[in-house]
């Protein structure tokens, strides 16, 4: 079984143990981060690493404050090899962290068929070409 | 944004920060936290009420108006306002934005990566509602004149406050800051922030900073004669130091009072420190060889080099404010208080930390080896007889 990418008990006790507060953060989570990752994965297809470097840094932000330090982890350091215009190194991160993303949303999600589905591998996987 | 005014406002782009940090302050006992996603529009929502928050949670990188941008007109419009940072940059940036933020104008409670914890928003909102509740809108202040200076400055309506500075391996009193205030007959007190800008800029602070050497110089003969032996600092301008004849008439002044140079500090602050003018630095020379004592203030905001440090013959080393509030909570900004305070003591000064408003404030300085202290933790400034009053009960406490 893989290792959980999602520190329940850390956001429990940050955020309180009423379960409909943690019902309604996780939602808003899935309602907003999916589009985000794909605004990332559109930048860094383009070669986009100024854009790319201010939405990883604001998925890093979200990451770690929803304690999914993996992932958290992950976006900063696609924030910090966007910044230094390393946009191989930015698109490894990314599909490494797309890959991480649809596995947190599936683990968070009561909905199956609400999962996370990336999009846009394709085209940033074709942008390496 | 929504809501109407609330005490507590999140400005921050993302929408699920905003929700966490709203539901962490709603469990705090604070419900209805106003939100805005970017400087612009929290701007908007602060110009449209008449007080600013009683807290404000700003995050620093945000599309449109950042952090930064906001940050500098709250300071602006609404100076003294309390904030608080949250950000996922690093550490050292967050603390340089801090810095900036209290440059502003702006009272900074708290600064921290996030996420935000519940402990975190707690104390700022423990030291939030601790001080003052919304800010006021400030009224527009009345501008003062070369003229009103000189009627003030003629009516001797310029006075030192004094705050005292702590030997902290003593916990003695040490001596005192003579800070100018202007005590207006209809205004009542007006702070230096309000004409010591016109005074400088006109050349009036030379007058002016003649009027305190003279105040101070008479208040430690007169507490010399209560049994106060006290060293007593003013602080003086580079315009100051060119007069032609400052040598011989600060000295005569001293003697005419009947007290040794030593017991008068003359404070520079670091930037002007920093001048190349050689009549200058040649005064400053001259006045330590009279023995009076020579201060380098604001240690650690201005640019002084090495060498600068070398060339005036200081005696004393005053760490700014920054620095001491920002050395308990960051590991760089304590590095820079424990590298200012050795540099301090291997040249021989007598190291101040200044702004010391709390025990841990004080614990750190102690920590790292400063040898006096001065900030609210102690005292405010006070009138020259409350002064005297404090330091009695002092010396009482100290027994």
């Amino acid at each position: 079984m893989a290792h959980s990418l999602f520190d329940r008990n850390a956001l429990a006790e940050r955020m309180g143990n009423d379960p409909a507060t943690q019902r309604e953060i996780i939602e808003l989570f899935l309602d907003i981060q999916p589009q985000k990752v794909n605004e990332l994965a559109q930048a860094v297809a383009r070669d986009d690493a100024l854009h790319a470097r201010a939405i990883a840094h604001s998925l890093a932000g979200a990451f770690r404050s929803m304690a999914m330090p993996k992932l958290g982890d992950t976006a900063k350091a696609l924030e910090r090899a966007a910044a230094g215009a390393d946009l191989d190194e930015c698109r490894t991160l990314f599909l490494e962290l797309d890959e991480l993303f649809a596995r947190v949303c599936a683990e968070v999600s009561d909905d199956p068929d609400a999962r996370y589905h990336s999009g846009m591998r394709v085209e940033v996987l074709q942008s390496t070409i | 944004m929504n809501g109407s005014q609330s005490p507590i406002f999140i400005v921050d782009d993302d929408p699920l920060q905003r929700r966490m940090a709203s539901v962490m302050l709603r469990d705090l006992g604070y419900p209805d936290a106003a939100e805005a996603g970017d400087g612009a529009e929290a701007l908007v929502y602060i110009r449209a009420n008449e007080d600013a928050p009683m807290l404000t949670l700003c995050d620093l990188e945000m599309p449109g108006m950042d952090g930064v941008e906001f940050l500098c007109q709250l300071g602006t419009e609404h100076p003294g306002s309390t904030v608080a940072l949250l950000s996922s940059m690093d550490r050292s940036l967050i603390a340089a934005v801090e810095t900036m933020a209290q440059s502003h104008g702006l009272r900074v409670i708290g600064a921290m990566q996030k996420p935000a914890t519940r402990e975190f928003l707690r104390e700022c909102l423990d030291r939030a509602s601790g001080s003052e509740r919304a800010v006021p809108k400030a009224p527009a202040p009345r501008e003062f004149s070369v003229e009103d200076l000189r009627q003030a400055l003629a009516a001797h309506q310029f006075i030192p406050f004094l705050q005292p500075k702590i030997d902290l391996k003593t916990g003695a009193l040490k001596g005192a800051e003579a800070l100018m205030r202007w005590r207006h007959p209809e205004l009542g007190l007006i702070p230096p922030a309000r004409f010591i800008p016109l005074a400088e800029a006109t050349g009036m602070i030379v007058e002016m900073t003649w009027t305190m050497l003279e105040s101070a110089m008479a208040l430690i003969a007169q507490w010399q004669g209560r049994g106060l032996e006290l060293v007593v600092s003013v602080n003086i301008t580079v315009s100051f130091l060119e007069e032609l004849a400052i040598i011989e008439n600060v000295t005569s002044m001293a003697h005419r009072h009947g007290i040794p140079p030593a017991s008068v500090i003359l404070e520079l602050t670091e930037s002007m420190a920093s001048t190349d003018l050689v009549a200058v630095v040649a005064n400053l020379v001259r006045l330590r060889m009279r023995g009076f004592g020579l201060s380098i203030d604001d240690f650690g905001t201005g640019y002084a080099s090495m060498q600068q440090l070398s060339r005036i013959p200081f005696s004393e080393l005053k760490v700014d404010r920054s620095f001491v509030a920002g050395a308990v909570r960051e590991p760089h900004m304590r590095a820079i208080l424990e590298s200012s305070v050795q540099l301090g003591k291997r040249l021989g000064l007598v190291t101040i930390a200044e702004g010391v408003e709390n025990e841990e404030e004080l614990s750190m300085v102690r920590t790292v080896g400063c040898d006096a202290a001065q900030g609210y933790y102690f005292a405010k400034p006070m009138d020259p007889e409350s002064f005297f009053k404090w330091a009695e009960c002092w010396a009482v406490e100290q027994v």
